[in-house]
């Protein structure tokens, strides 16, 4: 059985790479290269297991072998080939492969890239670190989480995917996070790597850089189409529930990005080392925070894995690792002794540790409000989870202050900056918002947290925009350039300056449909019979027909609406509810038609046998700006991880950022 | 036939492993030691090894001091037991 060579390769990769991290560690303090040597071949031994298994895994999954109980529960004869493949990571077992897999490849990445001189102390570390991830993940494989678990017998079909997960959101959100959670394994690497081999942390830390960016885009990537597919597929008309488990992948992003500025400022000034060090740790810490509430079920959640021991397992991990490496840090704080102190509050530097404090405070408050029902079964036996008030309540102010001080912290200068200085610079943003907000009273937008909301938006992305001529207006006068070219060469020669301010402006166009959705939501019910027609929110309803259509894996029930505009506008959107016999479940199917001014949501909430149907009408304002804006930060990130820019230039006065 | 692919498998890993370290020890041992960790009962110029009654290494006529026939011990002179291995020293002077 094919099964049992599989896990035969798991275990193989947890020996190897338990093995590696051995001699890595061995071999460089008893000064033995071939150890280290043999270190590597064990590495990669553990990535050859690693992908011989998750080959297998596929092989198994796409030849549809219902005797392995991971195929028989995710994957069932009528389920298209393209969820068949994305049943790789839809289940428990499978996604810690899946993970497994990415460390091992980031890894390999590592093996091959990180190998010039100034590389070489770090390297045995580096790798070492990786390796200790690799043997716990494949530990965890091999003992609680066995993708490769057989039945006793071979059933005919199985079980299939749950509906809720067919849903190209299903296919691209999961592995996104997971890319995200397994890249950042390289950064708390070469945090572990610096303190062990003593080197001075601004030498690594660069190279650090475009390790962390893209594990940030990816987590990035991975929580706005969960936020998508919960918006599209799960039909309420929301797209973040403060779910614990969407809460924890929150949670490493907000450190994350505070990691990322503190790097920033690293990098440029030479201050905030410990810091920086202290926030790398963290993120990777949640990550494995995030699997632990994901899988030990030891808070309630929609996302609802099964309970099991597994996440004791991850809880154990979490410990060892933290405590391990910010004990090591703290032994060695020395090392990572800053140049300077802060020389003024109104400075760049300052505007960006006051940001990280913000961000560090979010996600404590989340993190807090994650646990708040553990802890309430702790001390009062029943968990007692918060509502979304609390989070809006508490997030919503800090989240405020970090987008105001997205519009301070660019005009900011490094060291200090004088009061006139400032002033002369926030005039016009400030004159922009007023002008903003007045539009805003006279069209008859009053709700205090849209003035607030839009208000802060025009404010910062006046700041941006400003920032952004302001460079390109040097260019045109220095280099006597049109203002395309210079605006373009501005931003191509501090890619990762603008890269960061573009990153910005994406998340002021997800405030935007945050403000409107939040604000402006409109909900309608009604019952209609097929024929009639309806005027609701600006739009003609016409009812057209219903259809019942019995299909292999589900009954389904879809009504088709004809739905028109007084501008002549016409879409036709065929909500459905469909009964799906695996899960004995009704799932809804929603329709949406998305404009830039607003969405149109509608929600098949009940059906009678003579056709007619109870229908939800939502209309949620700016909405679609918000997956734009998840676009934009896409754009701004990979601009500012493009790496041609850096290789040009190597100024030392070059590494200026947002 | 899986035990046998299993292995297999396992064997490769093994030999991965073990070829740095068999490698490494061979490549290790013809490498020409440096001044600094000479023993005794080498030359101090060119780093020969030097039978114990040799006065001049023949290699590169580099004078040798009294050593200890025993051990190969390099003396003072006035020793009368090798400091080295306790081998008595006055019927070779």
């Amino acid at each position: 059985m094919i099964a049992d060579i599989g896990y035969g390769a798991l275990l193989l990769a947890f020996l190897s790479a338990g093995y590696a991290a051995l001699a890595f560690v061995l071999g460089q303090r008893r000064r033995r290269p071939e150890l280290i040597r043999s270190g590597e071949n064990g590495f990669r031994m553990a990535v050859l297991w690693v992908v011989t298994a998750s080959l297998i895994l596929l092989y198994l999954l796409v030849s549809r072998d219902y005797q392995v109980r991971y195929v028989f529960e995710h994957v069932s004869n009528t389920l298209p080939l393209a969820y068949v493949l994305s049943a790789f990571w839809a289940g428990q077992e499978g996604s810690l492969l899946f993970w497994l897999l990415l460390v091992s490849l980031a890894g390999l990445v590592v093996l091959y890239s990180q190998r010039d001189a100034a590389a070489q102390p770090l390297r045995p570390y580096l790798l070492a670190t990786t390796a200790i991830v690799q043997a716990f993940m494949a530990l965890v494989l091999v003992l609680p989480s066995n993708p490769f678990a057989l039945l006793a017998s071979r059933p005919a079909d199985g079980f299939g995917l749950n509906p809720l997960l067919e849903n190209v959101g299903m296919i691209f959100h999961p592995p996104t996070l997971f890319i995200g959670y397994a890249l950042y394994t390289i950064p708390f690497a070469f945090v572990l790597a610096g303190i062990l081999s003593g080197q001075p942390s601004d030498a690594w830390m660069a190279r650090v850089r475009r390790w962390s960016l893209m594990a940030w885009l990816f987590l990035s990537i991975g929580i706005i189409l969960g936020a998508w597919w919960a918006y599209i597929e799960l039909g309420w008309g929301g797209y973040w529930a403060w779910d614990p488990v969407e809460n924890s992948s929150l949670i490493p992003w907000l450190v994350g990005t505070a990691a990322l500025h503190s790097a920033a400022v690293q990098s440029r000034r030479g201050i905030f080392r410990t810091w920086t060090a202290v926030l790398t740790i963290l993120t990777f810490g949640l990550c494995i925070f995030a699997t632990f509430v994901t899988r030990s079920g030891v808070i309630q959640s929609v996302h609802a894995f099964e309970r099991s021991s597994l996440g004791w397992y991850f809880a154990v991990f979490l410990v060892v690792a933290m405590a391990g490496s910010l004990g090591l840090l703290a032994a060695r704080r020395r090392a990572f002794a800053d140049n300077y102190a802060l020389e003024s509050y109104l400075s760049r530097e300052a505007g960006f540790l006051i940001g990280n404090l913000l961000l560090v405070g979010a996600a404590a408050v989340v993190f807090l409000g994650t646990i708040f029902p553990a802890l309430t079964e702790l001390f009062r036996g029943q968990q007692v989870a918060l509502d979304a008030g609390f989070y809006n309540r508490s997030f919503g102010p800090i989240g405020l202050a970090i987008i105001l001080l997205f519009g301070v912290c660019p005009v900011l200068l490094w060291h200090r900056t004088t009061p006139a200085q400032l002033a002369r610079r926030l005039i016009v943003p400030a004159i922009l918002t007023a002008l903003i907000i007045a539009v805003l009273l006279v069209t008859g937008w009053r709700e205090p947290i849209a003035l607030v909301g839009f208000g802060s938006t025009a404010f910062v992305a006046g700041s941006i925009l400003m920032e952004f001529g302001r460079g390109a207006r040097a260019r045109m006068r220095s280099a006597g350039e049109n203002p395309l070219t210079a605006l373009l060469r501005v931003v191509g020669r501090d890619r990762r300056r603008y890269g960061g301010l573009i990153v910005h402006l994406g998340v002021l166009l997800i405030v935007l449909g945050v403000v409107g959705s939040g604000v402006y939501k409109q909900e309608y019910q009604t019952v209609m019979k097929p024929g009639e027609t309806l005027d609701v929110a600006g739009y003609t309803v016409q009812y057209l027909q219903y259809v019942e259509q019995e299909l292999p894996h589900k009954q389904r029930f879809a009504t088709i609406l004809r739905v028109s505009r007084p501008n002549g506008a016409v879409r036709e959107l065929v909500p459905e509810k469909n009964f799906h016999w695996n899960v004995e479940q009704w799932v809804s199917e929603v329709a949406v038609w998305s404009r830039p001014a607003e969405d149109f949501y509608v929600i098949l909430a009940g059906l009678s046998s003579d056709g007619s149907a109870t229908f939800q009408f939502l209309q949620e304002p700016l909405m679609l700006w918000m997956w734009i804006g998840g676009g934009v930060m896409v754009l701004g990130t990979l601009l500012a991880w493009w790496p041609a820019g850096e290789r040009r230039r190597r100024a030392p006065a070059d590494t200026a950022e947002e | 036939m899986q035990i046998i692919i299993f292995l297999l498998m396992a064997g490769l890993t093994i030999f991965m492993l073990a070829y740095p370290l068999w490698q490494g020890g061979a490549a290790a041992r013809p490498a020409p030691a440096p001044a600094a960790t000479l023993s005794a009962g080498q030359c101090a110029t060119c780093g020969r090894v030097l039978e114990p009654d040799e006065r001049f290494c023949p290699q590169c006529g580099t004078p040798v001091g009294p050593r200890c026939p025993q051990c190969g011990r390099a003396l003072v002179g006035d020793e009368r037991f090798c400091p080295g291995c306790g081998a008595k020293l006055e019927g070779t002077r």
